[in-house]
């Protein structure tokens, strides 16, 4: 079956592309920072890790793109000790595919992924009009960690399982042009295999975007947990400069930072993996002139 | 009258939504203005059950809120909370947790030449179940409000008037008829002095928007309790 899955997913790379992509061979190096929180003890306000992300992006031409991330971890109070680790976060490869006259785009990439997977992911968006997208991504994800062996308290069991997962996720957009916000609701097979729903609301301004989500989704008893709904906010702010250079090799900051606050996470439930260093809710994972039309921002 | 409707961040700093001191009004931020401060809370200004080891203490909330629509403000906010470091009463006191709330405000009527705006709202609207964890809701009340501007030869007043409902039976000292006026001089418009009822006491302080970004309030709680808040605010369009 997991054969299956990924010659399927090999083979959708060999389609043609339009070139649509940034200039074949540009280099963009780039780096962020990651902010991680939790408010979980009463030893201190916020267990809290910072992470330096230095990145790169390599175009290789015909929508095929290479990406990879570094993680330099700068300050951890209270996460695990193998997040004080300088560790590789993202190494993979991604084409986008796209059918214009129908309206199909595909993007697969597959190598290593944030949130500590790796595996092969295919996302489909189909923008049926100016106001409604329905999308789906569909992927096949293993545990990829380093230092798992440092922390005491987590079986080396859950790194060093061999089990593959799938990942099932599909919903709808629609895009309300004259008040530039955006609902979202979507929903399947997470990460950690279970099972959710999530509506969300998104304002978007001219560099920023914040939105309002909702979740309902499976108990997750394994660590206690008993909520089954959760909700919170979203803040994608677009870091300048806002368009994208021709050079050859840029050296530029990342493109966003995000914040994401989740009233009653759990930490396991409803998680995405991250295929694109630079991934966030507002801009389009695929160039796509829809909604905001900001993918190039 | 257009410049009447113009005034954009003002006070209420400890939630982060637009108002007096203490009290709310139906005023709006501009849209797409977003906030993110903290202030100074005397323990005269908190609800009672912020208490360690049976005395109150003062301390600080900070915010994140925004205007996505011009009609509706959305705050996210947290009042710092004292306890024993990991629960253990013999070890240090600090401020180790936090009482977290979402603040919204809907407009229902804007203001015009003879009419006032009036708006809805309330404090700690989400959450906080009484079967949860937590069960705390120490901030959540309920609001209408209405607020009139008059313009004299560039003299801007404000009267403002709200009912307020509070939740837990130890903030009904606030609960009832409350509200205030404001006055912003001519000669500085940035500038707002506040005198305000809040249902137990008698507030005065003043608010004033310095180098664009940035919103600053001191005020006297009932008199006698020093308050101070500093916000980064933005517009977003």
């Amino acid at each position: 079956m997991r054969i299956r899955w990924i010659v399927f997913l090999c083979l959708l790379t060999l389609l043609p592309a339009k070139g649509r992509a940034q200039q074949a061979g540009q280099v963009e190096l780039f780096a962020g920072a990651e902010l991680s929180y939790a408010d979980i003890n009463y030893l201190r306000l916020y267990d809290v890790l910072i992470n330096v992300t230095p990145g790169v992006k390599w175009h290789l031409g015909k929508d095929w793109q290479v990406a990879g991330q570094v993680y330099l971890p700068l300050i951890n109070d209270g996460y695990p000790e193998r997040y004080d680790m300088i560790r590789l976060n993202m190494a993979n490869i991604s084409k986008e595919i796209h059918f214009d006259e129908a309206k199909q785009h595909f993007k697969v990439t597959a190598g290593l992924f944030g949130m500590e997977r790796y595996g092969a992911d295919l996302r489909w968006m189909y923008p049926i009009n100016s106001w409604l997208m329905v999308h789906a991504r569909l992927g096949l994800v293993n545990h990829w960690a380093l230092g798992f062996n440092l922390q005491n308290d987590v079986s080396e069991s859950e790194f060093e399982t061999s089990q593959w997962s799938k990942f099932g996720v599909a919903g709808a957009s629609v895009w309300l042009n004259p008040w530039a916000t955006e609902f979202r609701v979507s929903g399947g097979r997470y990460m950690n295999g279970d099972n959710g729903l999530e509506g969300e609301i998104i304002r978007h301004f001219n560099h920023c975007s914040v939105s309002l989500f909702a979740q309902i989704h499976e108990r997750y008893q394994s660590t206690g947990g008993s909520n089954d709904k959760s909700g919170g906010f979203r803040v994608v702010m677009m870091i300048p400069p806002y368009k994208k250079s021709h050079e050859k090799v840029v050296f530029r900051p990342a493109s966003n930072f995000r914040l994401t606050y989740n009233a009653q996470s759990d930490g396991y439930s409803m998680k995405k993996y991250n295929t694109d260093p630079e991934e966030n809710e507002r801009t389009l994972p695929m160039r796509l002139p829809w909604g905001t039309g900001n993918f190039n921002e | 009258m257009i410049c009447l409707l113009t005034t954009t961040v003002r006070g209420q700093q400890a939630t982060g939504l637009n108002g007096l001191i203490h009290v709310p009004t139906a005023d709006m931020d501009t849209v797409g203005m977003a906030r993110i401060g903290a202030q100074f809370l005397p323990h005269e200004m908190v609800p009672d059950a912020f208490t360690l080891d049976g005395e109150k203490y003062n301390t600080a909330s900070n915010y994140l809120s925004i205007t996505p629509f011009r009609w509706i403000e959305l705050g996210y906010g947290y009042t710092l909370m004292k306890f024993h470091k990991n629960l253990n009463p013999k070890r240090q006191t600090g401020f180790y947790a936090k009482d977290r709330y979402f603040s919204a405000k809907i407009q229902l009527i804007n203001e015009d030449q003879w009419w006032p705006s009036i708006a809805v709202g309330g404090n700690d609207v989400w959450g906080s179940r009484e079967d949860g964890k937590s069960g705390s809701n120490y901030y959540k009340n309920y609001f209408v409000a209405a607020s009139k501007h008059i313009d004299y030869s560039g003299h801007l007043f404000g009267a403002h008037v709200a009912y307020r409902d509070w939740y837990r039976d130890y903030n009904h000292r606030w609960n009832g008829v409350v509200g205030g006026i404001t006055y912003q001089p001519a000669f500085y418009q940035p500038l707002r002095a506040i005198v305000e009822w809040d249902g137990n006491g008698v507030n005065c302080g003043v608010d004033c928007r310095l180098y664009r970004y940035f919103l600053v309030q001191c005020g006297l709680f009932e008199g006698k309790a020093f308050t101070c808040g500093l916000c980064f605010c933005i517009n977003l369009l």
